[in-house]
């Protein structure tokens, strides 16, 4: 038996008490059986995790928000002396030229793939969770899923959201994965079971499974799943927005 | 005696006219008292959403700061902040509390992360500039605070630098076994038989341990 061997057996209480007593003794005697043990017990100590990914699930809210929204804003100052009534003039015309080239009141006419495709933005995924667990497989599907590379992000996030179940913003990756690859049944099934918990990602999986509808052609139920969304939800109006533009 | 004990003594001796016989109750007189601060430690644990946030408001911008000045990127801050927080939440879980202000004290922690952090990576500049302002902030109780998180940052980096030797199937044991999975599941999960993987977990944690022995500063994980 090897001495990694023993040492487990001995902290799982597999040995009796005179293997415990010899196990001992040898601490005792052995300065490198001794050394082997503390470094045994410290890796033990400070690699088991402790509910720490559920704080970093916690956490990534709050880093996205002071941290990656903080990245690309700059405050342009306005010097104000320089302004000239025919700056506001010109932006007013280009205004209306824009308006009447976008035509943003005929989206009603938009096809149903139309409508998938303006509304399916997935948040991406936070690409700072190195040292937690599966490091390489996370970061790749990360991303993968953040340059929407959804066939690549697919079978990673497949994998990883089976080693993961309690972690919401993953499960929610994985369904919009499953819906992009047109693996629809799956998705719908990850869906409802995010819907079906408390997590932050529970609206935002009960309008994915709008979407994973609406991408299928699926319109009363596309309208159906939207309708689920209560009016305290932070996308309740993109929900109804959508409803409308569906004629529900 | 650790660090902190010995400060707390030379506190107490300070106190009783430099008297090296103290009695019991000198080191009531010198033991800290808990920060208002350690609200932030609270709101860890307790995953309150309103106090992290304000957390996250008053210290982002200083914690950024600091590592941009030192080579680093926004997402290297990103990162350093909040693996700093999972590296007080798992000290907090154990009991400690804070007894000095969090700022010096998050500054110490983060400072000492991103500091390994450049060291791994190798990166031309090593030199680390300081922020100014903290050296008034940086006190012996945040020094004693911080330490007790920063011994575990050593222990854990020091590991996972030999981890990152191992081949692919090692670590991913490892990790799975680390993450409080039990060795059936994990058998399940790679697709194999308990007793391979009983083997596999016992050969991967010996050449860890061997590994981690031919380090110089090995000794960090023997206290």
């Amino acid at each position: 038996m090897t001495d990694i061997e023993q040492i487990e057996q001995y902290l799982s209480g597999e040995l009796n008490a005179e293997q415990r007593q010899s196990f001992e003794q040898r601490l005792h005697t052995d300065h490198e059986f001794a050394e082997t043990f503390k470094i045994y017990q410290a890796i033990e100590e400070e690699m088991t995790t402790d509910n720490e990914d559920d704080l970093r699930n916690e956490l990534g809210p709050h880093t996205s928000k002071y941290f990656e929204s903080n990245a690309g804003a700059k405050v342009i100052p306005i010097n104000r002396k320089r302004q000239r009534w025919w700056m506001y003039a010109t932006a007013a015309a280009a205004s209306i030229v824009i308006l009447l080239l976008w035509k943003p009141w005929a989206d009603k006419k938009l096809s149903n793939e139309e409508l998938y495709a303006k509304n399916a933005v997935p948040e991406n995924l936070p690409s700072f969770v190195r040292g937690s667990n599966n490091d390489s497989l996370l970061i790749n599907a990360s991303e993968a899923f953040n340059r929407k590379d959804y066939a690549a992000a697919k079978p990673l996030l497949d994998s990883i959201s089976k080693l993961r179940p309690t972690e919401a913003q993953l499960q929610l990756a994985d369904g919009i994965a499953n819906t992009e690859t047109a693996n629809y049944n799956i998705a719908i099934e990850k869906f409802d079971v995010l819907a079906a918990g408390q997590s932050i990602y529970k609206y935002d999986a009960m309008f994915w499974k709008g979407l994973t509808f609406l991408k299928q052609g699926k319109k009363d139920e596309c309208i159906a799943a939207l309708k689920l969304i209560p009016a305290d939800a932070s996308n309740y109006k993109k929900a109804t927005g959508l409803i409308e533009r569906l004629g529900g | 005696m650790c660090e902190t004990c010995l400060r707390l003594r030379k506190r107490a001796i300070d106190r009783f006219n430099g008297s090296n016989k103290l009695p019991f109750h000198a080191y009531l007189y010198v033991m800290p008292a808990i920060h208002p601060d350690n609200k932030y430690i609270e709101a860890l644990l307790h995953h309150d959403p309103a106090l992290l946030d304000e957390l996250y408001s008053r210290y982002s911008g200083k914690i950024t700061h600091m590592v941009l000045q030192n080579n680093g990127s926004e997402a290297d801050a990103a990162d350093i902040f909040q693996e700093a927080l999972v590296d007080i939440y798992k000290k907090a879980k154990k009991g400690f509390t804070l007894t000095c202000p969090m700022e010096a004290f998050l500054y110490l922690i983060c400072r000492n992360r991103w500091r390994n952090t450049i060291t791994r990576k190798k990166y031309s500049s090593v030199t680390f500039a300081d922020e100014e302002g903290y050296s008034n902030l940086v006190t012996d109780d945040s020094f004693a605070n911080a330490e007790q998180v920063i011994t575990h940052q050593n222990r854990k980096d020091l590991i996972e630098s030999k981890l990152a030797e191992l081949g692919e199937s090692c670590r991913e044991l490892l990790k799975l076994s680390w993450s409080g999975k039990k060795l059936e599941v994990i058998a399940e999960i790679m697709k194999t038989t308990y007793a391979y993987i009983r083997k596999k977990k016992g050969d991967c944690t010996g050449k860890l341990i061997d590994l981690i022995k031919g380090s110089p500063n090995y000794t960090l994980l023997l206290n």
